[in-house]
């Protein structure tokens, strides 16, 4: 049997970039997305293409090069202090990008929320607004023991949801979470955060990845058998999640936000 | 009110009948007798009809304003129901029975006119939980019995109804589970995670499931048509998929488990 360990060289991304944003690595059937954007790995162009590069490999590997066989994916940060914190409000801020929401940022949680793999988050650290919606749409959550908050900040800054925004989390969550969540906003960390159902497991820091790579690789055989269908059945259980996600509306931040200098 | 009815099975002069109807006090009971494992192919889901609609008859027409409520389960020791009969749907081009029959017996039960208690008495897999989650409860025997949606296993997508019932009735850490892991429910863990109400020892399991059943069976008294429309208003996003046609070839899409 081939050394899996050794099948996948690790890539980094924006290829050829002295400052990679995300690393993609592989052990065993599993593929690690690592963000490494410093300081906490927000949403930009950069960070966005970066990741859908990443997720063409693992996407082209489960489906194509290496239809049939096991795979399954974990993502986490390099970062000790934050997962993600959400958007990059100050380049939105800088630039009239009003349609990065719609078309990368919401197409990108909808790629992930539908990925034909078993997705794990490994959250590290603080996951906060558009960090916390990406992570809630991978299909199991682990969170770091002893430190690490979620929480969905937009009423504090203020900021609405757009629609898909709001209906990954009343998708995704018991609507006794998904109240608290948007309107205190509540932060919820540790047990607070498995009784909640924002996340599935936690595990002390040094067991996290771990843990999650066991989350993996239950979910590594799904693809093997299913292929395609592992999507399929996504887009049947989320149909209403995607079809709000596809909404294209024109953002523009600097109407109703205070960019955080 | 014990000799009020006497028991039908269903199909009618068959000599392997695939569904009995008993009633005792107000509560009909309907057993599936279908060996080995209550699957759903077209001679099963007309008997089911058939069986629903003297209930409904009874409640809505013949005995109107009396209490009235259905249980149903199953006279195998180990299935509830075991879903689909993919045998059937491999060896004929029924591709419509998936849309126009079994779809339209979930949509029939999950807005009954009375209150319906599934005493799960075994496994519930696949079609098999669909159909015991479109009751208004679900008693589980304690000791045996898993729930299970296996369809990412077989390998089969599920119909934009299917899928939905489990969005519409489970709280969402079970939804993903379930469909995804798939995780298999069974005892308490069955109770904590929302698939069904209570647990009973097997030898008690009819005994609790008529008690929930007589504790809804004044609601059709009162309310008459009422139920179904409330049914109707609370599980609209439900009723909508799976009104939706899909054509399913299973040869497609599964290899037949034989």
């Amino acid at each position: 049997m081939a050394d899996k360990t050794t099948d996948f060289v690790p890539l980094s991304f924006p290829r050829d970039s002295a400052k990679p944003v995300m690393t993609l690595s592989k052990a065993g059937h599993v593929f690690t997305l690592t963000m490494t954007s410093p300081p906490d790995n927000r949403f930009n162009p950069t960070f966005v293409q970066s990741m859908n590069e990443a997720l063409d490999i693992v996407e082209d590997w489960a489906l194509k090069s290496h239809r049939g066989e096991p795979c399954a994916l974990i993502t986490t940060s390099s970062n000790d202090k934050f997962y993600s914190n959400g958007l990059d409000v100050m380049y939105l801020f800088k630039n009239p990008d009003t349609w990065f929401i719609s078309d990368q940022y919401l197409q990108l949680l909808k790629r992930v929320l539908l990925f034909p793999v078993i997705t794990v988050a490994s959250l590290n650290g603080h996951t906060f607004a558009g960090g916390l919606l990406f992570a809630l749409c991978h299909d199991y959550r682990i969170l770091r023991a002893d430190k690490g908050l979620l929480s969905l900040n937009e009423i504090d800054l203020p900021s609405s949801l757009h629609p898909g925004m709001a209906w990954i989390a009343r998708a995704k969550l018991p609507p006794t979470t998904v109240h608290p969540l948007i309107f205190e906003p509540k932060r919820y960390g540790g047990q607070a955060a498995v009784d909640a159902g924002l996340v599935d497991a936690i595990a002390p820091a040094d067991q996290l990845l771990a843990v999650a790579h066991k989350w993996a690789n239950h979910g590594a055989p799904k693809v093997a058998r299913a292929g395609p269908i592992v999507s399929e059945l996504k887009l049947g259980t989320y149909a209403d999640v995607v079809e709000k996600l596809d909404i294209r509306m024109e953002i523009d931040v600097r109407k109703f936000m205070k960019p955080k200098m | 009110m014990s000799t009020d009815f006497v028991p039908i099975s269903f199909p009618r002069n068959s000599a392997e009948p695939a569904v009995k109807l008993t009633k005792a006090g107000d509560v009909f009971t309907l057993t599936m007798t279908a060996t080995p494992d209550n699957r759903f192919n077209p001679t099963f889901v007309k008997s089911i009809n058939d069986a629903l609609d003297v209930v409904e008859d009874w409640a809505l027409k013949s005995h109107r304003g009396k209490p009235c409520a259905l249980i149903t389960t199953s006279d195998s020791d180990k299935f509830y129901s075991n879903g689909l009969d993919i045998v059937y749907l491999f060896q004929s081009s029924d591709t419509w029975f998936v849309a126009d029959q079994f779809l339209q017996l979930l949509k029939r039960v999950l807005l009954f006119p009375v209150i319906t208690v599934a005493a799960v008495n075994g496994h519930a897999f696949a079609g098999g939980l669909l159909f015991a989650l479109c009751h208004d409860y679900r008693i589980l025997r304690a000791d045996k019995g898993l729930l299970s949606l296996n369809e990412i296993d077989l390998p089969s997508s599920l119909l934009p109804g299917m899928a939905w019932i489990p969005r519409a009735k489970l709280p969402p850490t079970t939804v993903h589970p379930l469909i995804f892991g798939p995780k298999r429910y069974g005892g308490q863990a069955a109770v904590d995670a929302g698939l069904v109400d209570a647990i009973a020892p097997a030898d008690q399991l009819l005994t609790v499931a008529n008690k929930w059943a007589e504790k809804g069976a004044p609601k059709v008294a009162h309310a008459g048509p009422i139920v179904s429309e409330l049914k109707k208003d609370m599980y609209a996003d439900v009723v909508a998929k799976l009104e939706i046609r899909t054509e399913v070839d299973v040869r497609k899409k599964m290899q037949a488990k034989m």
